[in-house]
C-alpha cells in the first residue's frame, strides 16, 4: 500500500499508537526505578505547556493543530530530559529547571494533584480553542460520490 | 435561538445543571485529598464519607450560583460570565470554602489534618480545601453550560462539543485513576512526602549543615562520606551489596548506622549501632511513613557538611544512584 493510499484515519491511529507506546515505555522505565511520582509530575507539566502552546497555535492559525497527541509527548520528553542525564550519571543541578521546571515543579502545594488539575484545565482550553476552529461534522463526513 | 431557549428555561434547570457536575468534580477532589485528613474511627467507609462531603460542596456551589443570580439578576449568569462572573465564582468559592473549613476545623472540630497537608498561615486551615471551591467552581459552571451550548447552532452546523467533553472526561479518568492508585500505593518505609525521596540534587532541604560525628575520624576533613541508615532486617543485604561492589562508591568514607543491634561488619566500613536514633536525627533524616527509624543515606562533602539526605528502602539495589550523587558532591 502506497503512502497516498492510507486513509487519514489510519495515519491518525498510527500516530496515536506511537504516542501511547512512548508514554507506556516511559512509565515502565520510571516504574522500574520506583519513581512513578516523577513520571506524573513531568507528564502533567509537559502536557500542560504543550496544550497551552497548542491553544495559542490553534487560535492563531484558526485550525486545530496537526498530530495533537504528539505535542504532549514532546512536552513530557523535554520536561523529563534531566532524568535521562541522571541515568547517565549526571546528577540534577538547579539550572536544569530550564527543562520546564524539572526540579521546582515537584514542590508545588498539592503536588501531582495540582498539576493534574492544571493539565485538565489546559486540555479544556485547547479543546475549546480547537473546537472553535474545527470543521463542522457535516463537512468532514464522507459524502457519497 | 439561544435567547428563546433561555426564555423558556426554568431556574431549577439551571440549578440542576450546576449541581450535577459540582457533585462529580468535588467527589473526585474529596477522594484525592482524603488521605491528608485525620478522621474519627467512626467515620465509616471512605467512599461514603467523600460522597457526603461532596454533597456539601455541591450545595456550596449552588450558593455561589445563587449569589451570582443576585448580582447579575439572571439564573443563567454563568453562561457568559465575563470577568465579574469569574470573580464571583473564585472569590465566592474562597470565602465560602474557607469559612466552612475554618468552622469545621476550629469550632465544630469535625476533622484535623495529617502533617502532609499544607496549611494556610493565619487561618490555620488546609490549603487544598481552601482552594477547592475556588478552582472547581469555574470548571463546574463551564460544564453546566454544555447542554445549552450543545443546542446552539452555527450557521446550521452542529458543534463538536460532545466530542470535546468526551475527550476531556476520558483524559480526566485515564490520568486520574493511575495517579490515584500510585498515590495510595506507598510503602511503609517511603518518605511521607515523596518529593523529598531521592530528589537527585544537592541541598533539597535547604542550606548545608555540619555533619555530626559518626566515629573517630569520621567524617574526615577533605574526604567525602556516605552514611547508610538501615534497620536490622536490611543490614545483611546492604553488607552483601557492598561486598559485591567494593569499588562502586570510589574513595569515600562509608558508614552504616543500624537502628538496633548491629551484627554485621565489613572491611573499610564503619559499622555502628544507632539504637536511640540519635545519629539519624543529627543527620536530619526524615521519618518514614510507618514512623520507625529511617532507611536511606546521607552524603557529606569534603568540608564536613551534609549535602544530601534521602530515604531509600531499595538502596542496596541502587548504589549506582549513590555514586551519581557522590559525583556531584564537592
Amino acid at each position: 500500500m502506497s503512502r497516498s493510499d492510507r486513509s487519514p484515519l489510519t495515519r491518525i491511529c498510527a500516530w496515536c499508537l506511537l504516542a501511547v507506546a512512548v508514554e507506556v515505555l516511559l512509565y515502565v522505565f520510571y516504574f522500574a526505578h520506583e519513581a512513578r511520582f516523577h513520571w506524573f509530575t513531568h507528564f502533567f507539566v509537559g502536557a500542560s505547556v504543550a496544550l497551552l502552546t497548542m491553544s495559542a497555535v490553534s487560535h492563531r492559525t484558526r485550525r486545530p493543530v496537526p498530530l495533537p497527541l504528539l505535542w504532549p509527548v514532546l512536552g513530557h520528553i523535554v520536561a523529563l530530559f534531566p532524568d535521562f542525564l541522571f541515568e547517565a550519571g549526571i546528577a540534577h543541578r538547579r539550572w536544569m529547571d530550564v527543562f520546564l521546571g524539572h526540579l521546582s515543579t515537584h514542590f508545588i502545594p498539592g503536588r501531582n494533584w495540582t498539576w493534574y488539575a492544571v493539565s485538565l484545565a489546559s486540555l479544556a482550553i485547547y479543546l475549546s480553542s480547537a473546537g472553535d476552529h474545527a470543521p463542522p461534522r457535516a463537512a468532514v463526513s464522507t459524502s457519497p460520490t | 435561538m439561544t435567547l428563546k431557549v433561555r426564555a423558556r428555561a426554568f431556574p431549577l434547570e439551571s440549578a440542576t445543571a450546576v449541581f450535577v457536575p459540582a457533585l462529580a468534580l468535588n467527589f473526585g477532589w474529596e477522594l484525592a485529598q482524603c488521605s491528608l485528613y485525620i478522621m474519627s474511627p467512626d467515620t465509616g467507609s471512605i467512599w461514603w464519607h467523600c460522597l457526603r462531603a461532596s454533597l456539601g460542596d455541591a450545595v456550596l456551589v449552588l450558593l455561589i450560583w445563587a449569589l451570582g443570580w443576585l448580582v447579575f439578576r439572571g439564573a443563567f449568569w454563568f453562561e457568559t460570565p465575563g470577568a465579574k462572573g469569574y470573580a464571583v465564582m473564585v472569590v465566592g468559592g474562597l470565602c465560602l470554602g474557607g469559612a466552612v473549613e475554618w468552622l469545621s476545623v476550629h469550632v465544630l472540630k469535625r476533622w484535623a489534618y495529617e502533617p502532609e497537608m499544607p496549611v494556610v498561615p493565619g487561618l490555620n486551615i488546609g490549603l487544598l480545601p481552601l482552594l477547592q471551591l475556588a478552582l472547581l467552581s469555574p470548571l463546574v459552571f463551564w460544564l453546566a453550560t454544555l447542554p445549552a451550548r450543545q443546542q446552539r447552532t452555527d450557521a446550521g452546523a452542529t458543534t463538536n462539543l460532545r466530542d470535546q467533553v468526551s475527550i476531556w472526561l476520558l483524559a480526566a479518568v485515564a490520568l486520574g485513576l493511575p495517579l490515584f492508585v500510585a498515590d495510595h500505593d506507598r510503602r511503609p518505609l517511603d518518605d511521607p512526602d515523596l518529593v523529598f525521596q531521592r530528589p537527585g540534587f544537592l541541598d533539597p532541604h535547604g542550606a548545608p549543615f555540619a555533619a555530626p560525628r559518626v566515629a573517630e575520624g569520621f567524617p574526615a576533613p577533605g574526604r567525602r562520606a556516605v552514611v547508610f541508615f538501615a534497620r536490622p532486617e536490611q543490614e545483611a543485604g546492604l553488607r552483601q551489596t557492598l561486598s559485591k561492589q567494593p569499588s562502586i562508591l570510589g574513595n569515600v568514607q562509608i558508614a552504616v548506622a543500624v537502628a538496633g543491634r548491629s551484627t554485621q561488619e565489613h572491611p573499610g566500613v564503619v559499622w555502628i549501632a544507632d539504637r536511640d536514633g540519635k545519629l539519624a536525627k543529627g543527620f536530619h533524616m526524615s521519618k518514614p511513613r510507618d514512623g520507625g527509624p529511617p532507611v536511606g543515606y546521607a552524603i557529606v562533602d569534603t568540608s564536613g557538611h551534609v549535602r544530601y539526605t534521602t530515604l531509600d528502602p531499595g538502596v542496596p539495589q541502587r548504589l549506582k544512584e549513590v555514586r551519581t550523587m557522590l559525583g556531584a558532591t564537592p
